[in-house]
């Protein structure tokens, strides 16, 4: 997602302390997940990947939007890739916050990633974490499960 | 004249994107942030050429909005095309069911968008 924005990402070793400043968490429900994603990063990186028309201001306002939107198409990813097992989330809308030092912390959920990336030295984390049903099955894709329709595709009707 | 086009959206920086791929296309645009606000500005413009409509938004989604253009007679013939991060097949049949135009996935291609918007507006 970075990437097509234009910041690709690397993987951030666990030892770094991460310093962001702004993120946004999404909720998400469903007859099998449900859960919440967080992306934290920081106001220098959002304001890097505002779209370029955008990019002179970089106002916080506009800031929180894009981190709202950013999460957006990322959780949006993994319902669109979660579709092929037949996984189907209803997400909210985004809670965007701006702060020092957020800290996460684990709510008891059975399924818990935390991700660290940098690009440079700004860092971004996103936390994956969800509570599953015992009939989630991700190990096999459903031949029936109809699949996404891709990024930046456009269909008339 | 220009033709105008609505463009509903929570993301101002996405309403931004838009507006600036129609305006350099010579296109007249307005902005809602969301359901409620869309139909508001649908009800007060008479002469919109088309609405550019997200799906996921706070109060009234587009797939409610979208309902509520077709059910209403004054413009159930306004074009919607609909703008959004979804991609699932059940939401794309809902909006064809409800009688949108077009569905594209975010992040979109300006040129596609605007090509898009050209052939829905012909007859405006």
């Amino acid at each position: 997602l970075l990437d097509s924005v234009g910041a690709p990402l690397e993987p951030l070793p666990r030892t770094v302390a991460v310093t962001d400043d702004v993120g946004a968490s999404i909720g998400f429900t469903g007859p099998v997940l449900r859960g919440a994603l967080v992306m934290t990063s920081t106001r220098r990186l959002v304001r890097k990947v505002l779209p370029a028309d955008l990019a002179a201001e970089g106002t916080d306002p506009q800031i929180a939007d894009w981190t709202g939107e950013l999460a957006n198409q990322l959780l949006r990813r993994i319902k669109n890739k979660l579709l092929a097992y037949g996984v189907v989330l209803e997400m909210s809308t985004p809670t965007v916050f701006f702060g020092l030092e957020l800290a996460r912390k684990h709510t008891g959920s059975t399924v818990r990633r935390e991700l660290a990336f940098r690009h440079g030295d700004e860092p971004l984390v996103v936390t994956f974490d969800a509570q599953t049903s015992k009939d989630i099955d991700l190990t096999t894709p459903l031949e029936e499960a109809a699949a996404a329709v891709a990024e930046g595709d456009l269909t008339l009707f | 004249m220009s033709k105008k086009v609505i463009v509903i959206d929570d993301s101002v920086t996405v309403r931004q994107q838009v507006g600036m791929a129609l305006r350099q296309a010579g296109f007249e645009v307005i902005e809602a942030a969301d359901g409620d606000e869309g139909a508001e500005l649908i009800e007060k413009t008479a002469d919109a050429a088309m609405v550019i409509c997200d799906v996921n938004m706070p109060r009234m989604n587009g797939l409610e909005l979208l309902e509520l253009i077709k059910k209403d007679g004054k413009h159930a013939t306004l074009p919607v095309l609909m703008l959004t991060t979804e991609g699932q097949p059940q939401l794309i049949e809902r909006a064809k069911k409800g009688g949108a135009k077009g569905w594209v996935v975010k992040p979109f291609k300006p040129e596609l968008l605007v090509a898009a918007v050209k052939k829905l507006t012909l007859s405006a």
